[in-house]
């Protein structure tokens, strides 16, 4: 049910965020986003060994984020926020994922932060 | 830009709290309740430790592109808080895991309810405080 949403949410969202005053580029991210973690919730439930359309949505994912980069009209420190978010989107995505074979009750506790 | 970062980890809060149960259990845990906390907790420790690299991937070339999201002040709150939570949670979860060898109905602790619960919101708290533009 959550793929099915973040799917139909995907491909809604670069004109409704356009509206809203939302560069193309950025609603562009957004929706890869979202269809990447489409996949990757549909491969983490089907258990699938091999995430092929995981990868295909993250392909695309990185292929946006290349283009919001590459955006000059686009701040540094806007374009340095969605690196950052989207990195620890990703070891969240990926910390759950492990969780499917590692026990996390066995993973030490990690230092205070510097 | 708010807007942005607070969907990509709404996205990130309804993987982990949209669903009531994992659907495939992990070999380790005993039931799918446990399997939900401790991918909760797996997914912590993932982005501390992530944090903890991207920082010193910046300290080393700091003209990275994610850099200046590592400096972010209230980034960097939001994971001492998730470090801050773990140091609580962890152990509980551990000695629960231990009472679930002798008694395969050991309820969840009730800290550890809350701690998860606490966790959980800490990681959607960043997208209230990344990309303030």
């Amino acid at each position: 049910m959550i793929a099915i949403l973040l799917s139909s949410i995907a491909g809604l969202l670069p004109t409704l965020l356009a509206d809203v005053g939302v560069k193309t580029t950025l609603a562009n991210l957004i929706s890869a986003s979202l269809a990447a973690f489409s996949a990757l919730w549909a491969d983490f439930k089907s258990g699938a060994s091999a995430l092929s359309a995981s990868e295909t949505a993250l392909t695309a994912l990185q292929a946006e984020f290349t283009a919001v980069k590459n955006d000059t009209s686009v701040s540094p420190a806007v374009i340095g926020a969605i690196a950052e978010v989207s990195n620890l989107v990703d070891d969240a995505l990926i910390g759950w994922t492990n969780a499917q074979v590692v026990d996390p009750g066995t993973l030490p506790v990690p230092p205070a932060v510097s | 830009m708010k807007r942005l970062a607070m969907l990509s980890v709404w996205l990130l809060a309804l993987l982990l709290t949209g669903c009531k149960q994992v659907t495939v259990l992990p070999a380790w845990a005993p039931n799918s309740q446990v399997a939900l906390a401790g991918s909760v907790i797996g997914s912590a420790v993932s982005v501390v430790n992530g944090y903890e690299q991207d920082q010193k991937d910046c300290a080393a070339n700091s003209s990275l592109t994610k850099c200046p999201g590592v400096s972010n002040v209230a980034i960097h709150g939001a994971i001492q808080k998730l470090q801050e939570g773990l140091v609580v949670a962890q152990p509980t979860f551990q000695q629960w895991e231990a009472a679930l060898k002798t008694n395969a109905t050991a309820p969840e602790p009730p800290a550890l309810t809350t701690n998860i619960s606490t966790l959980q919101s800490t990681l959607t708290s960043l997208s209230t405080l990344t990309g303030a533009q």
